[in-house]
C-alpha cells in the first residue's frame, strides 16, 4: 500500500493522547470518602467486563484517530512509482508486411537487446500499432511476463499506421516518474506506414526514441488485391489486380475453386519493374455453376502474406429503396440528392425515390431533412413507416413540426448554446462509425456548424459530440426501425458539411448502416474494418485463410476480421453467409522510407523542458491514487469506529 | 379610525422603581437549599424554614373534657351525669353523652443521628446530612414551641448520647437548638440500639421524628419499629440522603474510604454504579416497607432539595387536616 500525502500520517501521534488519558486514568492516585460503602462492592465479573469495554474503547479510539490519518494520506493499491527506475515501451508494428523474410525475427531480437536486463522497478509496456493503438501488455514491472508475450507474438495482417502509436508511447511515457525513459520502435520503417505524420511534432521532452535501420526492401515481392468473382454469359469471370514491387519477374497466378488442392485455372504472369494490372480471368467450367468461394494465388514470394486473395460471388440483391425528401428551396444545389444519385451505381443497389404521398414502401430508408414529412398525414404515414420497419436519418433543421414530432418521441431538441459548434468526439467503436474512421479519422473532425442542437443523451445512444460534451449525432429505435438523427442540418448554407470530403462516404456508410446492407460489400472488406453483421446473434467461422478454421465464435452488430480469408456468418433459419475479407493493398509495398531519418526528429531536443522528476512522480502517484481510492473506506471505517465508541464510551461513564 | 378613537397606551412604570418607593412589596423568593447552607446557624435556618413550612395547631387524638364538641355516645351506667346532654334527651327521650377533644398537650421528641456517615457531603461549601437533619429538626422544634407543645430531643449514635426530656418550658426550645447543635460523635451507627434505649427513657405515647441516613440492618430496625407501635408512640422518619450517594455519579477510579468503619475499596465508579444504585434502593425501599407496616411515615429526602411539600403534608396530616 502506498500513500499519496504520507505527511498526514504524522497525525497518528495523536494516538499518544488517548493512550495517555487512558493510562493516566488508570492510575488510582485519588481517595474518596464514601458513607455508603457497604452497597459498593463490585463484583469481580462486573470489573473486568469494565476492563474489557475500557479497553475496547481505547482500541476504537486509537483505531478511528489512525484511520482519520490513514485517509488524509490517501492511500492507494499498487506498485510505488519508482524515481529511480527505467521505463520502456516498445511500439510493436503488427503489419503484415513484418512478415517478409525474417524481418519480424531479426527486428525481435533487435529489440531484446535493446531492452536489455531488467532492474527491480523497471517497467515494460508493449504497444501495437494496429489497427488502432493497442496495449499488447500495459506498462508492468513483470518485464519477463512482457517479454514473453513479446515471444509469443507473431506479425499480424494489418496496415502501418506508426504515427499514433509513437504519440500515445510518448503521452504515456511523459507521465512516467522513472528516472530514464525510452521508446523502442519495432518496425520495419515502411514508407506507406509514416504517410501523413508530422515529423515536426517533437514527443514529449525527456523520451529517448530508439528507431531501427530501415529494414532491407525484399528482392520479389508482388500482391494480389481486389478480386471479384462475377457471372458473364454462363461463365465465371475473376477479376484481380496484380501489382509487381520490385524488378521484372515471372510468376505465375493459379485460381483453386474453394478448398481445392488442384488449381482449375494456371496462368504464367510476366510482370515488368512496378507494373500494376488487372485481370480479366473466364474460369473453366470445372469450377463448377455456383461455387462457394475462390481462391487466387500466386507462388510465394519475400511476402507470401499478399500472394492469396479469395473472391465470393456477387450477392444479388434487389435495390432498395431511398426515399429522399425535397431538396433546399430556393433553387440552391441538392448535395445530398446528388450524392446519393452518384451512389445508385455503387453497391450496395440502392433506388433514390422522393418521399411518396400515399403508403411509404417497408423496408425502406428515409432521409428526412425539412418539415413535410413531419407535418400532417406524413406523420402518419412515417409513424406507420417506422413500426412497420423502416429506417430513417433525420438531419434536425430547426423546424416546428419536426421538432414536434421529436417531442413525441420523447426526444426534446435543444438548440445549442454557441452560435456555431464544431463536432469533437466520435464513437469509434460504434459499426457504423468504425469503417468510416478506420483509414482516415482526419476527415471526420472539425466539422462545423452554424446551426446546431443538442439531443438528448437519456434517449438516444451517442455517436458523436458537440465540443460542449451534448450529442450531437445518435443512433434509437422508434417502433421496430432503426433511426440515426443528426443535429445539425445538411444545408449547404449553414455549414461546409455537404462540400467536405467526408460528406459522400458520410452517406454511404450511413444507407449502407440503416439498411442493413453492408453484407453486399462482402468482397469489399478488409481486416481491421468492421464488417456489418445482422443485430441478432449468429456463428462466425473462418471457411478458408490463415484463421483457424475449426474455431466458432457467436457475434452479432459486427465483427474485426484479424486475418485475410472467407468467412461464415450462420443464423439459424437463415442462408450462410459468406464474406471475402482481403488485406490492405497499400500495406503490400514495401519500400522503405527513402530519404534519411526523419524520425529522429520526434526526439526533443530541448532537456530544460522536461518535467521535473517530483511534478511526474507526484502525477503518477495521483493517477494510481485515482484509480485504486481507498480514502473513503478509511473514512467510513472511522465512522463506524467512532459511533462504536461513543455507543460503548456511553456504557463505560457511569 | 380617527384620531381620537386611537386608544392611549398603557402606563406601566418600572416595578423596581415602585419597590424603591415603597409601594410594592419586595419580590417573593422561593426557599432554597443554598441560601438555607448561607444563613450560617441552625437557630437562623431552622426560623427561615419553619416559616416557610407554615404552622398548624396538633389535635389530640385522645377525647375528653373541653368545649369543642367531638362525638355522641350512649349512657352508660357510672358515667357522670353532667355530661348528659339534656337538650337531646328532651328532643329523643334517651340518654346520651357528648363527647369533646380533649387538648393535651404533644410530646414531640426530635432523634437526631450524629453517627460520623451524617457528616458526608458531596459538594464542598453545601449542607452535610447532619446539617440538613439539624435543620429540619430545627425548624420542627419551633413550630412544636409555637404551638405549646412539649418537646424533647435525643443524639444517638449506637446508643443515646445524651437526652432531654419533652417538656413545654419556654427555654426549652432554646435547649434543643443548642443539644441538635452538638458535632458528630465519629462514633458508628447502631439504630436500633439507641432506638431501644430511648424507648426505656421517654414517656409514653411521644411522637417521635426521627432523622438518619439509616444506614443499619433493615431487619434490626424492623425489631425496634414494632416495639414503637406496641408502645403506642408516633414516628416520622426523615431518610436524608446526599444525592451522590442516591445517584453515584462518580467518573474516575478512585480509592473509596468508607467514613464510618475506614474500609477502602479500590473501584471504577462505572463497573459497580448500576449493582449500588440498585443495592441502594432496595434498602430504602425496605426502610419504608418496615415503617409503613407499623403505620410510620417514612420521608425521603436529599440535601440538593427542600421537601416543603411532602413536609407540609405530614404535619397536616399529623394536624388531622388531611
Amino acid at each position: 500500500m502506498n500513500w499519496l500525502t504520507p505527511t498526514f500520517l504524522f497525525g497518528v501521534a495523536a494516538l499518544v493522547l488517548p493512550l495517555a488519558l487512558h493510562l493516566l486514568r488508570r492510575r488510582v492516585v485519588t481517595s474518596t470518602p464514601f458513607p455508603a460503602l457497604r452497597f459498593l462492592a463490585a463484583s469481580k465479573a462486573d470489573q473486568r467486563q469494565q476492563l474489557l469495554r475500557r479497553r475496547a474503547v481505547l482500541a476504537l479510539r486509537c483505531l478511528a484517530l489512525a484511520l482519520l490519518a490513514a485517509a488524509f494520506a490517501r492511500p492507494f493499491l499498487g506498485a510505488p512509482p519508482a524515481p529511480s527506475a527505467r521505463a520502456t515501451v516498445v511500439v510493436i508494428d503488427n503489419s503484415f508486411s513484418m512478415q517478409s523474410g525474417t524481418r519480424w525475427e531479426d527486428l525481435r531480437r533487435w529489440t531484446h537487446d535493446q531492452i536489455g536486463s531488467a532492474a527491480t522497478g523497471d517497467t515494460l509496456g508493449l504497444l501495437l500499432m494496429n489497427p488502432r493503438p493497442s496495449w499488447l501488455v500495459a506498462p508492468t514491472t513483470d518485464v519477463s511476463a512482457a517479454l514473453t508475450a513479446l515471444d509469443a507474438l507473431g506479425p499480424g495482417w494489418e496496415a502501418t499506421h506508426a504515427e499514433p502509436a509513437v504519440r500515445l508511447a510518448g503521452d504515456v511515457l511523459a507521465a512516467t516518474p522513472a528516472r530514464e525513459r525510452r521508446l523502442v520502435f519495432m518496425g520495419d520503417h515502411q514508407a506507406v506506414g509514416w504517410t501523413g505524420a508530422d515529423f515536426t511534432r517533437q514527443l514529449p521532452p525527456g523520451i529517448n526514441a530508439i528507431f531501427p535501420s530501415a529494414a532491407a526492401a525484399p528482392a520479389s515481392q508482388a500482391a494480389l488485391s481486389a478480386a471479384t468473382l462475377s457471372r458473364e454469359d454462363d461463365a465465371w469471370i475473376a477479376t484481380v489486380t496484380v501489382r509487381n514491387f520490385t524488378s521484372r519477374q515471372s510468376r505465375v497466378l493459379q485460381i483453386f475453386p474453394e478448398n481445392a488442392v488442384e488449381a482449375c485455372l494456371t496462368l504464367p504472369l510476366d510482370l515488368s519493374a512496378g507494373e500494376s494490372k488487372i485481370l480479366r480471368l473466364p474460369l473453366p467450367a470445372s469450377v463448377g455453376t455456383s461455387p462457394a468461394y475462390i481462391r487466387l494465388s500466386l507462388a510465394p514470394d519475400d511476402l507470401p502474406a499478399d500472394d492469396s486473395v479469395w473472391a465470393i460471388p456477387p450477392v444479388t440483391t434487389t435495390a432498395r429503396q431511398l426515399l429522399l425528401d425535397a431538396g433546399p428551396a430556393g433553387g440552391l444545389a441538392d448535395h445530398m440528392g446528388t450524392a446519393f444519385a452518384a451512389l445508385t451505381n455503387m453497391p450496395p443497389a440502392l433506388s433514390v425515390v422522393p418521399v411518396p404521398s400515399a403508403a411509404w414502401p417497408p423496408a425502406a430508408l428515409a432521409i428526412l431533412r425539412n418539415d413535410t414529412s413531419f407535418t400532417g398525414e406524413m406523420a402518419t404515414r412515417l409513424d406507420t413507416f417506422l413500426a412497420a420497419g423502416g429506417s430513417a436519418f433525420i438531419f434536425v433543421h430547426g423546424g416546428s413540426a419536426q421538432r414536434q414530432w421529436l417531442a413525441d418521441q420523447q426526444i426534446n431538441v435543444q438548440p445549442a448554446a454557441q452560435p456555431s459548434a464544431r463536432l469533437r468526439d466520435w464513437a469509434l467503436e460504434h459499426p457504423f462509425i468504425a469503417p468510416l474512421v478506420s483509414h482516415q479519422l482526419r476527415n471526420f473532425i472539425g466539422w462545423e456548424f452554424l446551426r446546431a442542437s443538442s439531443l438528448p443523451a437519456d434517449k438516444i445512444e451517442p455517436l458523436a459530440f458537440w465540443e460542449d460534451g451534448t450529442v450531437a449525432l445518435g443512433e434509437l429505435r422508434l417502433g421496430a426501425g432503426r433511426v440515426l438523427i443528426a443535429g445539425f442540418s445538411a444545408d449547404r448554407r449553414e455549414g461546409d458539411f455537404p462540400v467536405l470530403p467526408a460528406y459522400v462516404p458520410f452517406l454511404h456508410q450511413s444507407a449502407s448502416y440503416l439498411l442493413g446492407l453492408a453484407s453486399a460489400t462482402g468482397n469489399t472488406s478488409r481486416v481491421g474494418s468492421a464488417v456489418i453483421l445482422p443485430e441478432s446473434p449468429g456463428d462466425w467461422q473462418a471457411l478458408a485463410g490463415p484463421a483457424n478454421l475449426d474455431s466458432k465464435s457467436s457475434v452479432s452488430g459486427s465483427v474485426q476480421p484479424a486475418t485475410p480469408g472467407i468467412y461464415q456468418f450462420t443464423q439459424p433459419g437463415s442462408p450462410p453467409q459468406l464474406y471475402a475479407i482481403g488485406l490492405s493493398p497499400e500495406e503490400s509495398d514495401p519500400a522503405p522510407w527513402s530519404s534519411g531519418t526523419p524520425w529522429d526528429n520526434l526526439i526533443a531536443s530541448d532537456k530544460s523542458a522536461e518535467t521535473p522528476i517530483a511534478t511526474r512522480l507526484a502525477t503518477a502517484s495521483s493517477e494510481a491514487e485515482n484509480q485504486n481510492s481507498l480514502w473513503w473506506w478509511a473514512f467510513a471505517a472511522m465512522a463506524i469506529f467512532a459511533l462504536a465508541e461513543l455507543s460503548l464510551a456511553n456504557r463505560t461513564t457511569r | 379610525m380617527n384620531r381620537a378613537q386611537v386608544p392611549l397606551p398603557g402606563i406601566r412604570p418600572p416595578l423596581p422603581l415602585l419597590r424603591r418607593l415603597g409601594y410594592l412589596p419586595p419580590p417573593v423568593r422561593p426557599l432554597d437549599v443554598g441560601e438555607l447552607a448561607a444563613l450560617g446557624s441552625l437557630p437562623l435556618r431552622a426560623r427561615r424554614l419553619a416559616d416557610a413550612l407554615g404552622a398548624g395547631s396538633h389535635t389530640s387524638r385522645r377525647k375528653g373534657a373541653s368545649i369543642e364538641f367531638a362525638d355522641y355516645r350512649d349512657y352508660q351506667q357510672g358515667d357522670d351525669l353532667r355530661r348528659v346532654d339534656w337538650r337531646l334527651f328532651a328532643r329523643t327521650d334517651r340518654l346520651h353523652l357528648r363527647e369533646t377533644h380533649e387538648e393535651t398537650p404533644l410530646r414531640v421528641v426530635l432523634l437526631l443521628d450524629i453517627s460520623t456517615s451524617m457528616a458526608y457531603t458531596s459538594r464542598p461549601g453545601q449542607l452535610s446530612k447532619l446539617d440538613y437533619a439539624r435543620m429540619l429538626l430545627g425548624a420542627i422544634a419551633l413550630l412544636t414551641r409555637r404551638q405549646r407543645d412539649s418537646i424533647g430531643a435525643a443524639l444517638l449514635t449506637n446508643e443515646v448520647v445524651k437526652w432531654l426530656p419533652p417538656a413545654s418550658a419556654p427555654r426549652r426550645r432554646q435547649a434543643v437548638w443548642s443539644l441538635l447543635d452538638t458535632p458528630p460523635s465519629g462514633i458508628a451507627t447502631n439504630l436500633p440500639a439507641a432506638l431501644d434505649e430511648i424507648l426505656d427513657l421517654a414517656p409514653r405515647r411521644c411522637l417521635f421524628v426521627l432523622a438518619s441516613d439509616f444506614y443499619d440492618d433493615s431487619e434490626r430496625l424492623a425489631a425496634v419499629v414494632r416495639r414503637l407501635r406496641y408502645e403506642r408512640h408516633d414516628l416520622l422518619a426523615l431518610h436524608v440522603a446526599d444525592p451522590a450517594e442516591v445517584d453515584f455519579n462518580f467518573a474516575d477510579p478512585s480509592i473509596f474510604c468508607d467514613i464510618e468503619t475506614g474500609q477502602q475499596l479500590s473501584l471504577d465508579p462505572a463497573a459497580g454504579a448500576s449493582a449500588y444504585r440498585k443495592k441502594f434502593s432496595a434498602h430504602r425501599d425496605a426502610v419504608h416497607d418496615s415503617l409503613a407496616e407499623n403505620g410510620f411515615d417514612h420521608l425521603f429526602v436529599r440535601t440538593d432539595g427542600l421537601p416543603l411539600d411532602p413536609l407540609r403534608t405530614h404535619l397536616a396530616r399529623r394536624n388531622g387536616h388531611s
